[in-house]
């Protein structure tokens, strides 16, 4: 046994030692290792991710999901929900010397407007007028209520950029923001770098460049923070739960958790038998042992279920669903019935089995249900081809990761039980379930004239889809991070984005 | 026969009766998971542990050693017999068929194998049917433009010359006289051929591109057990070296018949044998 480990070190610190380059962190730059680069390219709306702390946004999602003052340091909204009126943060400089103020703030949402592709949320599809009422007000009058616009202002692609940035065709050039770090560069595969801005209207940054150093395979990224390459693993991936035990003895290493906002479900193909049946789903969903799941195959990487949506979000949550199944004798008979068909195909996207523990879930599942009578065949696709299977409902179960990005349920909705799908995308929903009581209930949220009323139909909704089931929550994410021992100021908010101008060192190192 | 032969032969028969038979002596089936044993180490109730999901490893790689084996030999023999008939059609006819059909091989060889085959999985989706499909698709050229450069050289020689003057037709010229002539070169490629195809489907299953993924295959075994190498080293321990030593017993067997048919001069090395073919036209030219 020493001996495997010892072996199996050996190796992966030579292959460690040959993938790196050395290039020690200084007390002057921070070495981040993250598994995929951070450059969206310009056909995103934002080109960096909001992790690279160079933009900023009117609102900021805190750790429960609910918006607080960004760039924006106030806002009101009329009775009928139409009429919005916010009030900027002064002494906000971009990286360019632009200013901060309400036309600035104008442009950014025209440029929204006026490119619908880039407007991910179709937040601004019905804004008639965006007014500068003076240099730092800002009046915004919609055809129809938007009661949620300060949650949709906080979302990781409605970042602000100096209006120099973006061309005619609303494509940024270069991301000109007004965050803590200034883009520097990317290299393909290498790194994304940025430096800080002398400037910067918060706390100042400690650090004068930080580069997100990518390396794909999570073992090489261990060793590299051993090996003192790298001062931190962060971003999608971070240290993966099965790799826990290599850290956990290290003095000189910090692991952290973080509960982050992504669910993963299981989608059902309502279009195709058997769970074309809502009762075929119904009796699948009451059988699921998540609890048992997450116990013997997340391995701390996840919590069981109890709701659509993350435990942070509280405002949705109502404990919908049980963790323990519920296997009575109609779930029974309906199982057998399932069991007598042909095997279920359980279809997986390659690139989600290769980010999160799919293949092990399904895996489970299938043995978990055979055991029930019920045959599960485990297909798995290039990511490409599954979405088009999906699309064309070749399935009949699917595993589905999905984030919160507004800190409300619109984009589950629009993925995985709206009739329409995603408008901006034209990609129609997932599950193939149409219901015209949820379109009307969504469409209801959608329109609602205040936030009572909103949450009151998004919490129908949420009841229907929980009866109804064309897709069931398994876990949500819990994300792990490690950090060399002497960093501080280290916190990571549920959508993975630190604040990295309040990172530093607790004592000078050479 | 050389030793070496003897002690791969050795090695690649205990293989095929592992494929053959193994999965009846496996102490567990092969899917039998236990929840109360997930990722234990090697022990007398698991001699090679258990996975995931508490599955026995060494009944696993028992029944994933009839799936890689039976695929990889399934692979091997559609190429060879594609190359045997469409290299020893080109051979021995010429002409517009072999300028065709080389030109065909020159573009396949041009596309790396592997990663077509990675694409084409990636597209289609894995599977046993596709994983054999795609490899065949990709693996005879070679195989094929080997056999038509040896048939080409060999109906130059006397035998078969004197075979068409008694009347022999094409069919009988060929496949009674030509191919048996280079059936024992062919031998030490099919060898080699079939160490590749098992590199290709443990390489393919790994990237999960492979045979379904609840079946019990060499490579999915490592697929699975990627997460847990560093924690549970005995899940890549152990295929791993069930897979270094069926490939060094087809190493040791391909380098040992090669030895063993030089040494009997059964193998017919191109140069000689265009020498000779020479020698004869020549020598008629002077009669």
């Amino acid at each position: 046994m020493i001996f495997f480990r010892l072996a199996v070190i050996l190796i992966t610190a030579l292959f460690a030692a040959t993938a790196c380059s050395p290039s020690p962190a200084t007390s002057n730059k921070l070495v981040i290792g993250i598994g995929s680069t951070l450059n969206l390219g310009n056909n995103n709306p934002v080109f960096i991710q909001r992790n690279a702390n160079v933009w900023e946004t009117l609102t900021e999602l805190d750790d429960t999901l609910t918006p607080r003052p960004g760039l924006a340091q106030s806002w009101e909204v009329s009775s009928d929900g139409r009429q919005w009126t916010f009030h900027l943060k002064r002494g906000v400089t971009f990286h360019n010397g632009d200013r901060l103020n309400s036309r600035l703030v104008t442009a950014n949402l025209l440029r929204m407007k006026n490119h619908p592709e880039l407007d991910y949320y179709s937040t601004f599809s019905s804004l008639v007028s965006a007014v500068p009422k003076d240099e730092w007000t800002i009046h915004l009058e919609f055809s129809s209520p938007v009661v949620d616009l300060p949650n949709r202002l906080g979302h990781y692609f409605a970042g602000v950029f100096s209006p120099r940035a973006f061309g005619p065709d609303g494509k940024l050039d270069r991301p000109i923001g007004s965050g803590p770090y200034i883009y520097s560069q990317s290299r393909i595969g290498q790194y994304d770098r940025v430096t800080a801005f002398a400037q910067y209207h918060g706390v100042k940054p400690h650090f004068g460049e930080i580069e997100f150093k990518i390396i794909g395979d999570p073992a090489v990224r261990i060793m590299s923070l051993l090996r003192g390459d790298i001062d931190m693993i962060a971003h999608h991936g971070g240290v993966p739960p099965s790799y826990l035990d290599m850290l956990k003895d290290r003095r000189d290493i910090v692991v952290a958790a973080q509960d982050v906002a992504i669910t993963h479900y299981l989608l059902f193909n309502c279009a195709r038998h058997p769970f074309s049946d809502p009762a075929s789903r119904d009796a699948f969903s009451r059988a699921l042992d998540r609890h048992e799941l997450a116990r013997l195959i997340l391995h701390g990487s996840g919590i069981a279920a109890r709701d659509f949506l993350v435990e942070t979000a509280v405002r949705w949550n109502r404990n919908r669903f049980s963790l323990l199944p519920e296997t009575d004798e109609p779930v029974k008979r309906q199982l057998a019935a399932l069991g007598k068909g042909n095997a279920l195909t359980l279809l997986l996207s390659q690139g989600d089995a290769s980010s999160w523990s799919y293949r092990h879930t399904a895996d489970y599942l299938s043995d978990y249900f055979a055991k029930l009578g019920v045959s599960i065949r485990i297909e798995m696709l290039e990511s490409g081809a599954w979405q088009k299977a999906t699309q064309a409902g070749d399935f009949d179960l699917t595993l589905y990761p999905l984030s919160l990005p507004t800190g409300i349920p619109d984009l589950l909705v629009r993925r995985l039980a709206y009739s329409k799908g995603m408008q901006v995308r034209s990609i129609g929903n997932t599950t193939h379930y149409a219901s015209a009581p949820l379109d009307a209930l969504f469409e209801k949220a959608l329109n609602a004239p205040n936030v009572s009323a909103h949450d009151q139909a998004y919490h129908s909704l949420l009841d229907l889809l929980a009866e109804e089931k064309p897709f069931v929550p398994l876990y949500h994410e819990r994300y792990y991070y490690a950090y060399r021992q002497g960093l501080t100021g280290i916190h990571i908010d549920p959508f993975l984005k630190m604040d990295l101008g309040a990172i530093r060192f607790a004592g000078e190192r050479e | 026969m050389p030793r070496i032969a003897c002690i791969g032969g050795t090695i690649v028969i205990l293989f095929l009766l592992l494929g053959l038979t193994g999965e009846a002596f496996a102490p567990y089936p092969p899917a039998l998971s236990d929840y109360g044993n997930i990722l234990a180490p090697p022990s007398p109730g698991h001699w090679m542990g258990t996975d995931h999901l508490g599955r026995d490893l060494f009944s696993r790689l028992m029944a994933g050693t009839r799936t890689t084996l039976g695929l990889a030999l399934l692979v091997a023999a559609i190429d060879t017999f594609l190359a045997l008939v469409i290299g020893a059609l080109c051979g021995y006819l010429g002409g517009w068929l072999d300028r065709a059909m080389m030109r065909l091989i020159d573009a396949l060889l041009a596309l790396p194998g592997f990663l077509l085959a990675i694409c084409l999985l990636g597209i289609f989706g894995g599977g046993a049917l596709q994983l054999v499909l795609f490899l065949a698709l990709t693996g005879w050229a070679q195989l094929s433009r080997i056999v038509r450069n040896e048939i080409s050289a060999v109906k130059h020689l006397d035998f078969i010359t004197v075979n068409t003057a008694f009347g022999y037709s094409v069919a009988r010229n060929l496949f009674m006289h030509a191919l048996p002539a280079v059936i024992p070169s062919l031998l030490v490629l099919m060898l080699n051929t079939i160490v590749g195809n098992v590199f290709a489907i443990v390489s393919l299953s790994f990237l999960g591109l492979g045979v379904s993924p609840q079946t019990p295959e060499w490579g999915m075994v490592l697929f699975d057990a990627r997460s847990f190498f560093l924690n549970s080293p005995w899940l890549f321990v152990f295929p791993c070296a069930l897979i270094a030593a069926f490939t060094l017993g087809l190493h040791l067997l391909a380098d040992g018949i090669r030895e063993f048919l030089d040494r009997k001069r059964f193998l017919f090395p191109i140069e000689e044998v265009r020498m000779l073919a020479s020698t004869a036209s020549s020598c008629g030219s002077d009669t």
